[in-house]
């Protein structure tokens, strides 16, 4: 209780601190490249699916895991490597899951990890960068662009530095070998990533 | 939906059915009376398999990512191996024993490595043993037992497997068991038509390893339970009870009766218990499943304007 009673305050003030306004020094923070953890608890990949092309399924995989490298004095260095586990897609429908998950779709029990891994990141505004690189579904890897934006940085209560981000890009599945019932269930599969990192 | 009916149903029937055809041509000119109708089982079926799983989806890729995706390439090996078997009688035995070991060793592919060696090891031998035997024995009956019974017995057995893979979570794999069941009842037609007709040594060697690497399919990777994968994959020892001196001296239509009957009792009792948590499923505990667009009905409860009545023309 005494320690909820002293995190409150310092959650509340990281809450209320404007987006976008890092409460880490720039020059601390540009002197060398930050490497920063994904926090899965606090980070969400979200995926939209046409259905019978009349509205749109949504579904999450939740707990993605990886690592952030961000260099502000040279935004080329930076880098982002995602991985998501098919196991743990989610829509809110178990029957439906359970689906997704097998063979027709995600193939989870062959093909358990989704990856992203960056190959550039280029600085296209105060706090968005287009980073282009390889995802992997299925086991077939494609280039794509996503358009990150910078939510804020700054301190956590806990006394870790946090950095958070979110952006989305596009996909078409069927490049990815995922072919089932494309006739109902869309081709294009937009993904949107909204995660935190913690420093190391 | 026509797509998968005409790919994976009327194509690899109609592959079969030609190559077939042209089996008995050749056979009516040969010296061997079976020679002809047994390579075109081998012919028939791998065609069949190769045929409706390219074009239902497309190249798999050398070597294929997904463990399923070896199965055009074991059909075409299993055509391959009948042939020779049909040709060679001595190559029988081992050619059966290197299309089990293939069909494991392809299906166990994205398993293999998430077990210790020993445990590899016993699995591997433990399946290609029963994926041999199931294979030796219909080959054995069907030796025996030329006509549409031994078609119509394998057709019970492809079609279960279908049904039962289909209900377990993979649509895919029910089609993919669904392609040697079309070879097989374009054989059944056939064999009405020419009684003669054998699937022994050489239909067997496509139709053996192809149900063989689905059932490790649908059980590793997909939800198949082994409470129905073991029936379902025992089902053609059935065949031996169409063999037992109580059936043999029946007329020949109530024994084929008897082992289509003996191969579908292990495939009904299969597919049900694979059927069983999708036809019956349990509530949860937020109720009955809204349907997951699969046509049931939707609950009472709805209010009547979120209910949309959908036509055809506007699915595309």
């Amino acid at each position: 209780m005494m320690k909820i009673l002293i995190l409150a305050p310092a959650a509340l003030a990281l809450w209320l601190a404007p987006a976008g306004a890092p409460s880490v020094p720039a020059s601390a923070a540009s002197a060398a490249a930050d490497k920063y953890e994904i926090d899965p608890v606090h980070s969400f990949a979200l995926f939209k699916i046409k259905h019978f092309n009349l509205g749109y399924v949504w579904g999450r995989i939740n707990g993605p895991a990886g690592a952030i490298v961000v260099d502000e004095a040279d935004p080329s260095k930076s880098s982002v490597e995602v991985e998501l586990k098919a196991e743990n897609v989610d829509t809110a429908n178990e029957k439906r899951d359970q689906h997704l998950k097998g063979p027709d779709f995600f193939n989870a029990k062959q093909f358990p990890a989704i990856t992203f891994k960056s190959a550039s990141v280029k600085k296209t505004g105060d706090a968005t960068y287009e980073v282009t690189g390889d995802f992997t579904l299925l086991g077939v890897s494609k280039k794509v662009t996503a358009t990150l934006t910078r939510i804020g940085a700054g301190k956590d209560p806990w006394g870790g530095t946090r950095v958070g981000f979110e952006g989305s890009f596009t996909i078409k599945r069927s490049e990815h070998g995922m072919k089932h019932m494309l006739d109902g269930v869309g081709d294009d599969v937009h993904i949107s990533v909204a995660f935190e990192g913690v420093k190391k | 939906m026509s797509t998968p009916l005409i790919y994976g149903v009327a194509l690899p029937a109609l592959a079969a059915g030609v190559v077939w055809g042209i089996g008995w041509r050749l056979w009516r000119r040969s010296a061997e009376p079976m020679a002809g109708g047994a390579w075109s089982g081998a012919a028939a079926a791998a065609r069949a398999g190769a045929a409706g799983a390219f074009a239902l989806w497309g190249w798999p890729g050398v070597p294929p990512r997904l463990a399923e995706g070896w199965l055009p390439f074991l059909a075409v090996a299993g055509g391959v191996a009948g042939l020779a078997a049909n040709r060679w009688r001595r190559a029988r035995l081992p050619l059966r024993g290197v299309m089990a070991a293939l069909a494991v060793w392809a299906a166990l592919g994205p398993r293999r490595a998430g077990w210790p060696a020993g445990e590899a090891v016993a699995w591997h031998a433990t399946l290609m043993a029963g994926a041999f035997v199931v294979h030796a024995s219909i080959d054995r009956v069907a030796a025996r037992r030329p006509g549409p019974g031994m078609a119509m017995a394998l057709w019970v057995w492809c079609a279960g497997l279908a049904g039962a893979l289909a209900l377990t979570g993979s649509l895919k794999y029910g089609q993919l068991a669904g392609l040697p069941a079309a070879a097989l009842g374009a054989a059944a037609v056939a064999a009405a038509w020419k009684p003669a007709l054998s699937l022994a040594n050489g239909t067997a060697f496509v139709l053996a390893p192809w149900n063989a690497a689905l059932l490790l399919c649908g059980y590793f990777y997909s939800d198949l339970p082994a409470a129905a994968a073991i029936p379902l994959a025992a089902a053609p020892l059935g065949l031996w009870f169409g063999e037992t001196a109580a059936v043999t001296r029946r007329p020949a239509w109530a024994a084929a009766g008897a082992r289509i009957l003996a191969v579908a009792v292990p495939v009904a009792v299969g597919a049900a218990i694979a059927a069983w948590p999708t036809l019956f499923p349990a509530p949860g505990p937020e109720g009955p499943d809204y349907d997951y667009g699969y046509g049931g009905p939707i609950p009472n409860n709805v209010p009547a304007h979120s209910v949309v009545t959908i036509n055809s023309q506007n699915f595309l």
